[in-house]
């Protein structure tokens, strides 16, 4: 009896493990992952800004002592405050059309209108010089109306096309929290407004791809500086200082976002609460419903115009362009090998963010009441912007015990780092939502761990991991601000291209541009709609 | 005990300084029905949980047929379980769900498979729902479901965690029935857990009432009902004419009258049953007197409210019963009474 019970005890060591200690076991990868890629870095940068370079404060100084540092913080708290009033102004009535409003086709534009907000930043960009530039959509047809001359409206290089973009980028998403508060029966407004706001506010803040792009060379934020002063000033100090006076303020604002949502519940839409509608409120609807429209449709319908739109007429001419190395320059990225290296880490990091995200979940939800602690753990990464990661692997990962420098594992890291938290918030809220009882059930009818997994576990949950598994692939796909401090020409990503491309004089190689974000966004919009099709009931946004 | 049955001693479990099961020693036989009644929240359902291998106890003992649990996983004790919230499998068709337990490493024949779960369905009286989704089903038919699934791997023992309770009364009192069919014709131990004391009469053969953890008193229902050992016993069964007196040994007097029990002198409780209560004249020993204060009509019953120096008691009577005013002197002549322990 003894021997059988010993025997049954090594076999199972399951159901002998206190909880705790499976808990851990699950978490070990991914808060691993986290203090390497994460706390380490983070942790380099406060010793670069405080003892690098010559010694004492040598990127603190800087700071207090050239105005221009000064300059660059208030050029990005109010451009992000702009921004912020703006998308707000703009997502206020399509929030009203959404929460009080039914109609034929409203799933399908509440879809439409997060696009953008899953859109790469390049892309987006892109896509707004494209509509509002100098030989943009807008101007092509401005040029038909007599005496408007060549170039009516040039917003390249203005704060205009910048909000514009960021308003673009925000709007959908911001309509959709404030709509899911607004559509229960508490009408109180104020927490889910200011949740969106503190979201909006911190993207617009650390916005990198849009401010390079559409800013050029005269706007610049904190983000785009610390980039600046790593690539091209080499004060490495300095950007680690920047950094860290960022990191600090965006741990401010994400505290108060953690706050106004944790007052403002879920995320799903809920059934709307119409009252009677008079013609009045049709018309109205149906008004706000058609900008929506324009406002998602319009940037993305100008780049894919523009990049099929050559000096002669219509053709795939800059398409073509891009499975050839137009230049002999040894520096130069070349487009098509571009797709290959984004495909593939993007493929990498679902083999690392899914198992990672998913163990992430499964520790957290049997850490029981501690679970939330570890989801913010967790979910710590997504409060560094994509820059100041990049950084910190820079100042830390070149040297034993990590030495990482001048491999492409940086990037598949850093893409895993801001994937895997997404794909835990997927697969926990699925958990979440299952019935322990469920897996209970199993076991009391002999199915051992194995076959719970296998076959109560994978079915109910497999639609989130995919989902999780999408999210990864899109967010490496589009990645920017952390691919361009870390990247090298080997390696170079598609977003990586489009920039370069931009950066070459040239009609050619702007069209060029255009075709490479074309395709950038056609890939994304793919990996959305599988995403929406996957989508797990009540999953909510974030 | 006899072969075939499980034998609790001395079961125990907390989580962090919460004890929650504290010290249950319990036994059931093949073809016995042992019903745990409580309050929530009284270790009830943890002890189930303890018993299935889910939780594991930190201190006592758990055997089957003389077989020591301790170290045999939940998968590998071969009981089943019906949950209160059912735990169907939101993504397999009523087939699938009854067949999840058939399927064992080697598994059995197809045809073998198909066979049993038709012939659990029709056990449960739900024949030909194989193929219906578990989302399209009542409440009642999921409650069959989760039945036909815990027994269709012949377990050797079955555990229900309030199997009825989520469901509506009528519907409650005609499962329970066919329940009872189903457990007698098992020749398996069987515990039921419930808050209802009229479906632990009902289906059990040994009640047990549990409080904070402990089993508080053990006995067959009708032990039970009839003799509580102490007022939550008394008051958790449904008693509610619980009176404080003093007794002089033959004869406690208490604020409503006098009543003639053998207790030890000094303070007691008196538990006033219902049982054969009638009219009497006011100031006669052996009665409850006090003042008229509310009455329902029950169809065959009434129900008499009487508000007493103790409190209000209440009374059944026969309908017919020729009752005074409300706000008129009544008295009432008990000729159930019982000593109770206070707790």
């Amino acid at each position: 009896m003894a021997l059988r019970e010993r025997m049954a005890r090594a076999r199972w060591p399951e159901a002998n493990l206190p909880r705790w200690l499976v808990a851990l076991a699950l978490l070990a990868a991914p808060l691993a992952f986290v203090a390497a890629f994460l706390v380490y870095p983070l942790q380099g940068i406060v010793r670069e800004s405080f003892f690098g370079a010559n010694g004492s404060l040598a990127g603190l100084k800087p700071l207090v002592e050239d105005s221009y540092f000064l300059e660059r913080a208030w050029f990005s708290l109010w451009e992000a405050a702009a921004s912020t009033v703006l998308t707000l102004a703009v997502a206020m009535p399509c929030a009203w059309v959404i929460a009080r409003r039914e109609f034929r086709g409203k799933s399908l534009l509440v879809a439409l209108i997060t696009v953008p907000f899953v859109m790469p930043a390049i892309v987006v960009a892109v896509a707004f010089a494209a509509l509002l530039g100098p030989d943009g959509a807008v101007n092509q047809v401005l040029r038909i109306v007599p005496g408007a001359g060549d170039r009516p409206v040039d917003l390249m290089n203005t704060i205009w096309i910048i909000l514009a973009a960021h308003v673009f980028y925000n709007f959908g998403v911001t309509a959709r929290i404030i709509a899911a508060s607004w559509s229960g029966i508490d009408e109180r407004l104020r927490t889910p407004i200011l949740a969106a706001a503190s979201l909006v506010f911190l993207f617009c803040f650390t916005s990198f791809g849009v401010i390079l792009v559409l800013g050029g060379p005269q706007f610049n934020t904190v983000e785009t500086e610390i980039y600046r002063e790593t690539i091209f000033q080499f004060r490495l100090p300095v950007a680690a200082a920047l950094a860290l006076c960022q990191l600090l303020f965006t741990f401010v604002v994400m505290w108060v976002y953690t706050r106004a949502q944790q007052t403002a519940g879920g995320g799903g839409i809920h059934e709307s609460r119409q009252r009677r509608t008079s013609r009045r409120d049709r018309w109205t609807t149906g008004a706000v419903a058609a900008a929506m429209i324009v406002a998602v449709l319009a940037p993305v319908a100008a780049l894919v115009e523009r990049s099929f739109h050559t000096g002669s007429g219509y053709s795939l001419e800059y398409y073509r362009l891009l499975g050839q190395n137009v230049t002999n320059q040894a520096i130069f990225v070349e487009p098509l090998p571009a797709i290959g290296h984004s495909l593939g880490f993007a493929l990498l990091t679902i083999v690392f963010a899914v198992p990672l995200g998913t163990l992430a979940a499964y520790g957290s939800i049997r850490t029981g009441r501690h679970s939330q602690w570890v989801e913010s753990v967790v979910l710590l990464p997504l409060g560094a912007s994509a820059v100041t990661l990049a950084l910190g692997f820079i100042v830390t990962l070149n040297k034993p015990p990590l030495n990482l420098r001048g491999t492409w594992w940086l990037l598949v890291i850093a893409y895993t780092l801001i994937a895997f938290p997404f794909v835990m918030r997927t697969v926990l809220a699925q958990l979440r939502g299952m019935d322990e009882h469920v897996r209970e059930a199993a076991r009391m009818l002999g199915a051992g761990p194995v076959r719970v997994f296998t076959e109560v576990d994978l079915p109910l949950v497999w639609r989130s991991i995919a989902t999780g598994a999408v999210f990864a692939f899109a967010i490496a796909m589009g990645e920017f601000g952390a691919t361009l401090l870390l990247t090298r020409p080997e390696w170079a990503t598609m977003p990586v291209a489009i920039y370069r491309l931009l950066g070459r004089p040239g009609a050619a190689y702007y069209g060029q541009a255009l075709a490479m974000s074309s395709l950038l966004m056609g890939v994304t919009a793919v990996a959305f709609v599988v995403i929406d099709r996957l989508r797990v009931r009540n999953a909510g946004v974030f | 005990m006899a072969p075939g049955g499980l034998t609790a001693d001395g079961l125990r479990f907390a989580v962090d300084e919460k004890v929650i099961v504290d010290g249950v020693t319990l036994a059931v036989a093949p073809g016995r029905t042992l019903a745990i009644i409580g309050p929530s929240g009284c270790g009830k359902t943890t002890l189930l949980r303890l018993i299935a291998g889910i939780e594991r106890a930190q201190a006592g003992t758990l055997r089957f047929d003389g077989q020591d649990l301790a170290g045999v996983p939940a998968h590998r004790r071969g009981f089943g379980m019906v949950f209160q919230d059912f735990a169907l499998f939101p993504h397999l068709n009523v087939g699938r769900n009854v067949a999840f337990g058939l399927r064992r490493r080697g598994g059995g024949a197809e045809d073998d498979t198909k066979r049993r779960v038709a012939e659990l369905l029709s056990t449960v009286g739900l024949e030909g729902f194989e193929h219906r989704r578990v989302g399209s089903l009542s409440g009642g038919e999921q409650q069959r479901v989760a039945l036909a699934r815990a027994l269709a791997p012949r377990p050797r023992l079955l555990m229900l965690d309030e199997p009825l309770g989520s469901l509506d009364r009528g519907l409650r009192e005609h499962l329970l029935l066919e329940l009872k069919e189903i457990l007698t014709d098992l020749d398996i131990p069987a515990i039921y857990v419930t808050h209802d004391q009229f479906e632990a009469f009902a289906i059990a053969d040994r009640l047990a009432v549990m409080r904070a953890g402990r089993f508080v008193q053990e006995g067959t229902p009708r032990d039970v009902y009839s003799e509580p050992g102490t007022e939550f016993v008394a008051r958790f069964l449904g008693f509610e004419n619980i009176v404080d007196g003093v007794s002089d040994g033959t004869v406690v007097h208490t604020a409503v009258g006098e009543f003639c029990v053998r207790a030890r002198p000094g303070a007691v409780r008196l538990l006033l049953r219902d049982e054969g209560v009638a009219i009497a004249e006011a100031g006669e020993t052996g009665a409850a007197t006090g003042v008229h204060s509310a009455m329902a009509f029950q169809g065959s019953m009434v129900r008499v409210e009487v508000a007493t120096a103790e409190g209000k008691l209440w009374f059944s009577l026969p309908a017919a019963t020729a009752l005074p005013p409300i706000g008129g002197k009544m008295a009432f002549r008990v000729p159930s009474v019982q000593v109770i322990d206070a707790g």
